[in-house]
């Protein structure tokens, strides 16, 4: 008779005899591993909501009533632009008496959860430099996303899932931002999709179109016996052991993705917090919720994201649509988190690649600013209903509390538990960080 | 690279002292009493003493950024930067700026108080009068070349004698000698040959990057069988392998990863480089002629300048410039000196990894940070590349690096593009873009004014039609734009007859980048080659050529220390999986040292001696008892080395994206050997990736060998990627290997798979025959192996099975050719 209890976990797998998908293994890929945060981190995981083409900080989150007045009036320093006042009007919410324009009504009813950011800055200027600058800290190079550093300095809690999810990516800037550059592929993102059956597979081959179920089992029972004898043979194989690690997690991915993505067991009330079935916000508010699903279930980093905030032109009918598009999912998201005890150690991040200008671009429009534009985060050890940082009047430069892309990045990894100057990897001869030699931590933001 | 983690902030913080000076603060006007040294004693010094010498003074342990602050002379010295004080004239005074945390941010462990910076703008405005005396150091610069010299890779390869194992009856040639005794010095001994089938499968791999067919391995299990002398068919199988054609495109492949090789330019704009694909050929075509390696690299850096006695000769020394001209560009650096400095940047990492093993880019901002290369060898080396020019053949390249659109004529051809050709496509192309924004202002603002939206412009084109301004325009736009096609019709006439590559261009030397900012210029440095690596006084370069020649000859001479030993531990890594030095593109002081150095140098004498031959030395080492080991485990070596770095037996590595690939689709049947070109169809204006139907420019070329698809920067297909194909944006020598739940699904469900899969059953199901044999010849078609009793006995049970679920015998048996596919076995080498 044979104790389990004394085997290790490669002659279990020697001797193990069951059905694929029984054998007693973790997944093997190089990302399952646990590891320690440099120290205590107030957040697990992270959410982010990215918003790409720039979102007009000055409609939404930075309320300047001296552009308000001065609307149609030339900017100072020469401009021939004509400074164009928002086109929605601002209150403060809640308690913490948070400015939010009337463009996010439900996001508002939230105001006490966000701590707004509102004195950014970024050097780059367009969105092919800007936007792979706000994923890897890098404009121009190719480097790991933030979700592959988060991965690499924490390794995964899922067994069955990916640990760094991208849902939606917009890749038309770079086909880099959620990739793994010089770290190992296996941090690298698992892109999935939102959409539901008629779009495809969430996950790229997560189902075999050739087999039936019964015939992928035979199939991999199969493998598994083949890959078993081999690894009799070879005794000691941690590469054989990894790839059948592999197989096992690929196998439990096939069911736990749909499952997760699954809507129908959901409650009418929760498909409707999150605007599921409504028009404007159901592709927006699909994503939000499933983000929340892999958040519980331990996905480390679940990037989401909607296009269409590049306002150039026909700001007051497009950005009320886009905004539309994402004010009652996130505020069914914040409010979701809370009530299941997960925003104190989810951080969750809404930004874009930078800001707008305060003057106008053919008549109703906005061109893009990086010397200023808002960025907040809610739960996992920030500041709730707290604001960071003054932009000037205009909101077209931030005067105090400026926060740089490397600070935001630095601050993030700060909340879960990563020095971001010792989180560095070794490559081609020197050591690489997310935030090159630069970077901050914004205390003032942590609770 | 740009920017290096070692920088002043991470590595000084902890010698700072967090406590910050309270500082009452009299409001004081600029100049007047300044003169008096006490405010420098009051305000000033005490200040620096706490926050700066740590760093920034003789008796720092190390002085950061060349910079002392520990005497008046040293302040207005200043650092690597430039002045820390200019007297009187607080704007232009570093030292207040990097207090101020605009530009560097001092002290790094948190900003002074702003009274505090204050002070400091009174001191320098009013003069900044400083009582200490002494002369200003030279900051210690912590290279120190003769000390470099002695480190082993920098010194001359030793002319290695074999050395006598014990067990010298085991060795098969000198290799083993080498490796023998590594292994008996630990007290192990190597495990036994791999069996003949394992073999072939190896050398097949390893040699064509393709699985042996069949009768191939029947073939050669016969020779073995009747073999005479042990060995014997083995040789005849290498012989045969160096010389399929194939040899080349695997070989090739390997060398692609290192020459960073993309059709496209990466970056913003990423744009295609249609004329890529000459280099790629060369590069192939080379291997299978086993150039000489010397002359393989001679070509590579100077082939423009090299004698050639016919066209075809000419053109083929062209393309070969392709190594220097195929990096990723940044088109939308519009600064064309900042534009031609990342591009020699780019040049000297490539040719420093790739030739040298040597990170010489990282001497860019700062002296190297480990090896002994200070700035100043990484800018007589940037001179050379500034001193030529790429010919690119990138079309849209807007403004003022349209030299980045140049093209090398072919020898043999009247078709130039001249730098007239270029300009006067630009114009039309500027032209054109500027008449549609016209055209497009004037409709947004006819909408605007209606209240329509933007948006919707093409709804309302017919109305806007009738608005005679926009008609204007619109007849305008129409005539620039036929021209605009005409002139690209010609330029792509005369593209097809050009190649990519570089040529020498103004011969200038090159001033020293402070920090790398073009805007701190020092000192120019004469065009040479790193101190470390050249001994005596080095000959100044001919001021009338770029030096890329001399270059190109200094790298390739059979003493130079790093070039033979680079390319044998490349060529031992692709046969064993590692190479003796695991870092094979950093043979510096933060690469791996040689596992067994003697070996390493044996080799690369062995290689200068053979003339530079690839295939010989390829050859020598499978002729090695090593090489021939079998893959097997022993638990007493294991305990000893179990990462194998003596090479008790043989590595088990993983097949990797173009193995995988293209060995799957030839035992399908579905390869296609031909090599297509061009790759890239010059068929679009718009030569920007973006804008490509990229779906119809890989299909065409989906069933060649993986070598002859296209590889763009930032497109590089997802399944090579999911299996490590390398980023081409750097030089990768060793590819990573992953193995991540992701693979598994694609081994289990891609449509690529199951194609190729069913296309394998159908060629054994039409054979006709019993499920036995069927089972036995799709272990040798995708094992290349006979099955056991046992590995058969369990196919036939699971196709019974299958097919009593009512599956046809095709689709049951590809369902078992896929898992002999996603087989351990079939994905390793064993």
């Amino acid at each position: 008779m044979i104790n389990h209890a004394l085997l290790g976990r490669r002659e279990m797998l020697r001797l193990t005899l069951g059905g694929f998908g029984y054998t007693a293994l973790a997944g093997l890929s190089a990302q399952a591993a646990v590891r320690e945060s440099h120290f205590p981190a107030k957040a697990k995981r992270v959410i982010l909501l990215y918003m790409q083409g720039g979102v007009s900080h000055v409609d939404t989150f930075d309320y300047k009533p001296r552009l308000q007045a001065d609307h149609g009036k030339a900017m100072a320093g020469g401009k021939a632009a004509k400074l164009l006042a928002s086109p929605w009007k601002f209150k403060q919410h809640g308690p913490s008496g948070q400015w939010i324009s009337e463009l996010f009504p439900s996001l508002a009813t939230r105001a006490d959860d966000l701590c707004v950011l509102t004195a950014m800055h970024t050097e780059a200027q367009a969105h092919e430099t800007a936007v792979p600058m706000f994923h890897t800290g890098n404009a121009l190079q190719a480097r790991p996303s933030i979700g592959a550093w988060v991965l690499y300095g924490l390794g995964a809690e899922t067994e069955n899932l990916p640990g760094f999810i991208a849902m939606n990516p917009l890749n038309r800037f770079g086909g880099n931002n959620h990739g793994s550059a010089f770290l190992p592929a296996s941090y690298q993102a698992t892109l999935v999709r939102p959409g539901g059956k008629e779009l495809g597979d969430p996950v790229a081959n997560l189902k075999p179109a050739h087999l039936n179920p019964e015939q992928q089992r035979l199939q991999l029972d199969l493998l598994r016996r083949m890959n078993s004898r081999r690894m009799q043979a070879d005794q000691v194989n941690d590469q054989l052991e990894a790839l059948i690690g592999s197989y096992e997690m690929g196998f439990k991915m096939q069911t736990a993705v749909p499952d997760l993505m699954d809507l129908s067991r959901e409650t009418a009330d929760t498909l409707k917090a999150y605007g599921i079935g409504s028009a404007a916000t159901d592709s927006f508010g699909r994503q939000c919720l499933f983000a929340r699903k892999f958040a519980e279930a331990g996905v480390r980093f679940i990037e989401i994201g909607t296009g269409g905030w590049d306002h150039h032109k026909d700001l007051k009918d497009e950005m009320q649509r886009s905004a539309a598009a994402v004010d009652r999912p996130i505020a069914g998201l914040l409010a979701d988190l809370k009530q299941r005890d997960m925003l104190k150690d989810t951080l969750v991040v809404f930004a874009g690649e930078f800001g707008r200008t305060p003057f106008a671009q053919f008549d109703n429009g906005r061109d893009h600013n990086n010397r200023a534009f808002t960025v907040w985060l809610a739960g996992g050890g920030t500041k709730p209903g707290y604001r960071h940082g003054v932009s000037d009047h205009y909101g077209s430069e931030g005067l105090d509390g400026r926060v740089h892309i490397h600070d935001l990045h630095a601050t993030i990894l700060h909340l879960l538990g990563l020095d971001h100057e010792k989180l560095t990897y070794r490559y081609s001869g020197r050591d690489f960080r997310l935030t090159d030699v630069k970077g901050n931590v914004v205390r003032e933001i942590l609770t | 690279m740009t920017n290096c983690v070692a920088g002043l902030r991470a590595s000084s913080a902890a010698v700072w002292f967090i406590c910050l000076a309270s500082v009452v603060v009299p409001q004081v006007g600029y100049g007047a009493e300044a003169r008096d040294f006490a405010d420098f004693e009051k305000h000033i010094r005490p200040v620096l003493v706490k926050h700066c010498y740590a760093c920034h003074s003789e008796k720092s342990e190390k002085v950061k950024g060349g910079l002392l602050l520990d005497t008046r002379a040293g302040m207005l010295r200043g650092g690597d930067s430039g002045p820390a004080v200019v007297p009187g004239k607080p704007q232009e005074s570093l030292l207040l700026e990097a207090l101020r945390y605009e530009g560097f941010e001092m002290p790094p462990q948190g900003r002074l108080p702003d009274d505090v910076v204050k002070h400091f703008e009174i001191w320098i405005a009013g003069g900044a009068a400083d009582p200490r005396d002494g002369g200003a150091q030279e900051s210690k610069s912590t290279i120190d070349i003769e000390a470099g010299r002695k480190f082993w890779s920098f010194q001359p390869i030793r002319d290695a004698r074999p050395p006598q194992p014990q067990s010298a009856g085991w060795v098969q040639n000198d290799i083993d000698r080498f490796i023998l005794v590594g292994l008996e010095q630990k007290g192990l001994t190597p495990v036994r040959d791999a069996a003949p089938e394992q073999l072939i499968r190896r050398a097949t791999f390893d040699l064509i990057g393709l699985p042996p067919t069949p009768e191939e391995v029947r073939e050669f299990l016969n020779d073995v069988a009747k073999q005479s002398e042990s060995g014997e068919a083995f040789e005849k199988l290498v012989a045969r392998l160096l010389a399929s054609p194939r040899f080349g495109e695997r070989w090739g492949r390997h060398w692609l990863d290192v020459a960073r090789y993309a059709e496209s330019t990466g970056g913003g704009h990423n744009v295609l480089f249609p004329l890529a694909f000459h280099y790629r050929d060369w590069v192939v075509d080379s291997l299978n002629a086993d150039k000489p390696y010397d002359q393989f690299i001679r070509e590579q850096i100077a082939g423009d300048l090299l004698p050639a006695d016919d066209a075809a000769r000419r053109n083929h020394q062209l393309a070969a410039t392709g190594f220097l001209a195929v990096g990723m560009k940044d088109l939308r650096e519009n600064d064309t000196h900042r534009f031609r400095m990342a591009m020699a940047d780019e040049q000297i990492d490539a040719v420093g990894r790739a030739f040298l093993g040597l990170t010489l880019a990282c001497a860019k901002c700062h002296d190297h940070k480990f090896d002994p290369i200070p700035t100043a060898d990484y800018y007589a080396l940037a001179g050379i590349f500034t001193s030529s020019e790429p010919m690119l053949g990138a079309r849209r390249n807007r403004q003022r690096n349209a030299f980045a659109a140049g093209v090398l004529s072919k020898a043999d051809s009247s078709a130039a593009i001249g730098d007239a050709e270029f300009a006067e496509l630009l114009k039309a192309r500027v032209e054109v873009t500027y008449k549609r924004l016209a055209v497009r202002d004037e409709q947004w603002r006819i909408l605007n004014l209606k209240g329509l939206k933007v948006k919707e412009m093409e709804k309302h084109a017919e109305m806007l039609g009738t608005d005679p301004k926009v008609r204007k325009l619109r007849d305008e736009l129409k005539v620039l734009e036929e021209r605009l096609a005409e002139l690209t019709e010609r330029y792509d006439a005369a593209l097809r007859q050009s190649m990519m590559g570089m040529r020498d261009s103004n011969i200038e030397d090159c001033a020293i980048h402070i920090r790398g900012e073009d805007s701190q210029l020092g000192p120019t440095v004469p065009r040479g080659f790193p101190q470390v690596l050249v001994s005596g006084n080095a000959r100044p370069l001919p001021s009338d050529q770029s030096g890329r020649l001399q270059l190109a000859q200094w790298i390739a001479d059979p003493a130079h220390p790093l070039t033979a030993r680079v390319m044998v531990n490349r060529i031992w890594q692709h046969l064993f999986g590692a190479g003796l030095v695991e870092t094979p593109d950093d043979f510096g002081f933060t690469g791996q040292p040689p596992s067994n150095p003697v070996l390493l140098d044996y080799l690369a004498t062995r290689f200068v001696a053979h003339r530079w031959s690839i295939k010989k030395l390829i050859a020598e080492i499978m002729q090695s008892r090593t090489y021939q080991l079998g893959a097997e485990h022993d638990a007493q070596a294991y305990e000893i080395d179990p990462a194998n770095r003596l090479l008790w037996r043989a590595n088990r590595r993983r097949l990797d994206s173009d193995a995988l690939f293209d060995g799957v689709r030839q035992t399908s049947g579905d390869l296609v050997y031909d090599r297509p070109r061009p790759t890239i169809p010059l068929t679009t204006n718009d030569d920007r990736v973006k804008s490509m139907d990229l779906q119809a420019w890989f299909m065409p070329t989906t069933r060649h060998r993986t070598i002859y698809q296209p590889v763009l920067r930032d497109h590089v297909p997802d399944d090579w990627k999911l299996f490590d194909f390398p980023d081409p944006e750097l030089v990768t020598g060793a590819r990573g290997i992953t193995t991540v739940p992701t693979q598994a699904l694609h081994l289990m469900n891609s449509a690529f798979i199951a194609t190729q899969s069913l296309k394998t059953a159908e060629r054994l199901v039409a054979g006709g025959g019993e499920p036995r044999g069927i089972i036995e010849e799709a272990y040798l078609r995708i094992l290349n192996r006979r099955p056991q009793a046992v590995e058969v006995d369990d196919a036939l049970v699971f196709l019974n099975k299958f097919e009593s679920g009512g599956a046809k015998r095709e689709n049951a048996v590809a369902a078992l050719c896929q898992s002999l596919f996603a087989s351990a076995e079939f994905l390793y080498l064993y």
